[in-house]
């Protein structure tokens, strides 16, 4: 049985339906990317598996902890939500509380680790971003790119079995972008199981151990970042990696005044 | 008319003891108001199935009204009834033992609930959503992001709010000289009983008012600066 096993997930909202049944097994230590035009459905996966969005229909199982989406179990729900942590797009971070406050949050009130032990451990974790000399400013005083490797901190102190990454870099300004997947890269070589929904095509193909692309609430395609860059079998993928690069322009509208 | 100086200054005397009380009504109002209002708003804002609407029924019922009006009605059923209630109750206590002030906080003690629920119900609107999917995704509970996050966020843009509101109560303290209690308004109004120098006394009294305003408003704005301090650039 593989790590992570998500099964069949549906989600409709007002009727609509977004996610028309994903799967996907991930096996400890991958990094799966998942690409595809706005409107595809990858946030609201993304949201569903941590219960932030309560799918319709489908299960997972992480490590032996197995949430049918369908029932309702707060206690079941909430070993769900700790064997995952999730970076926002948009840094979300606590503007109430230090960096250091936000990142020890979850392991002081959810986790009730002793304050000391809580404080070494986010300590560590806040080094390990590049943010040792930061820890005591408050999120408003740091620049977007520390604020997102701050909620990578956050997300990591919590030690979860699955890490997810909606749209990290997409809020920050061109030149902070780089930092952020820096420290995402890092996390990946230290073997933690990921999945990624950006825009990033280069992070992607480095980093991602599967490339997943989705449109219209199905996965169209998937594969190693070589073989869906380089050889894209279906139509829908060739044409939004074509849109990406700028090769083909047939499809974009010309704006007419 | 003749206009007396010094009589102003010997009623702004008169009165200056009875600071004191007006302060007390008006703070411990904020108090059990902005608990009250609170709990209403936090019903409200987490839409708590059944008390989310009879709050809003509440809410709007005690809006409608001038506070006179709320003040009097409590006078008329708790003098009709509180001694009936007492002994059935066993208590040994007459209607006419119990401080007046007391009908005076429970007025204003309402209207203050009011007031700061739907205060603090537009200060949660202004928490982004994204702050209950981060607490929500850490594995916080409903009562931790309502302490930790929700609050301490929504206070600093509620505080202009709460202090308008405690300026408000003050004002609305004289309201207590109906039931015979002795404040600021009825201290300034029985000095000049004797020489009908009623203009020279209100002229006092509001002096009083206008002092305890802008000695309030200073200290919120002192207080302002030093919520803004840290998080000026999340609650811009």
């Amino acid at each position: 049985m593989s790590f992570v096993e998500i099964q069949d997930v549906h989600k409709s909202f007002y009727g609509k339906e977004i996610l028309k049944g994903i799967n996907l097994t991930i096996e400890k230590g991958e990094v799966i990317v998942i690409l595809g035009p706005s409107g595809s459905g990858k946030t609201t996966f993304l949201r569903c598996l941590n219960t932030l969005e309560k799918a319709d229909c489908g299960q997972i199982t992480i490590d032996h902890v197995t949430k049918d989406f369908a029932v309702h179990d707060p206690k079941n729900t909430r070993d769900l939500i700790l064997k995952t942590a999730m970076v926002f797009q948009g840094h979300a971070l606590f503007p109430n509380m230090t960096v250091l406050q936000n990142v020890i949050e979850g392991l002081v009130r959810v986790k009730k680790m002793p304050r000391d032990a809580a404080m070494k451990l986010g300590l560590l974790t806040l080094s390990e971003v590049g943010l040792a000399d930061r820890v005591s400013y408050y999120p408003a005083q740091l620049s977007g790119g520390q604020q997102q490797r701050a909620g990578i901190a956050r997300a990591m102190a919590m030690q979860p079995e699955l890490l997810l990454f909606d749209e990290p870099t997409s809020a920050l300004d061109p030149e902070l972008v780089g930092e952020v997947l820096a420290a995402m890269k890092k996390l990946a070589q230290a073997g933690h199981t990921m999945i990624v929904v950006t825009h990033e095509m280069q992070f992607a193909y480095e980093v991602a151990d599967r490339v997943l692309y989705m449109e219209g609430g199905v996965v169209v395609e998937s594969g190693t970042p070589a073989a869906l860059f380089n050889q894209p079998q279906d139509i829908r993928t060739q044409k939004f990696l074509a849109r990406l690069s700028g090769q083909d322009f047939s499809e974009s509208a010309v704006v007419t005044l | 008319m003749t206009f007396d100086f010094g009589f102003i200054l010997q009623v702004v005397l008169k009165i200056i003891p009875y600071v004191p009380v007006t302060l007390y009504m008006a703070v411990v109002s904020l108090i059990i108001g902005g608990a009250l209002g609170l709990l209403v708003a936090l019903a409200r804002f987490y839409q708590v199935p059944g008390l989310s609407q009879v709050m809003t029924v509440m809410i709007t019922v005690l809006k409608g009204v001038p506070l006179v009006l709320v003040f009097l009605v409590i006078f008329l059923i708790t003098s009709q009834n509180f001694n009936n209630v007492a002994k059935m109750l066993g208590l040994h206590l007459q209607y006419g033992d119990l401080p007046m002030s007391l009908l005076a906080i429970i007025g204003l003690s309402l209207m203050a609930m009011v007031g700061l629920s739907e205060a603090f119900r537009g200060a949660f609107e202004s928490v982004k959503l994204v702050q209950f999917d981060a607490a929500r995704s850490l594995g916080m509970t409903t009562g931790q992001t309502i302490r930790r996050v929700l609050v301490p966020q929504a206070f600093p843009v509620a505080f202009p709010m709460i202090v308008n509101m405690l300026i408000n109560l003050i004002k609305g303290t004289a309201i207590a000289s109906l039931v015979s209690v002795v404040e600021i308004f009825s201290a300034a109004t029985q000095a000049a009983s004797s020489n009908y120098k009623y203009f020279e006394a209100y002229i006092a009294a509001a002096i009083i008012y206008w002092a305890m305003t802008i000695l309030i408003e200073r200290g919120a704005h002192w207080v302002e600066l030093q919520l803004a301090k840290k998080m000026e650039r999340a609650i811009s």
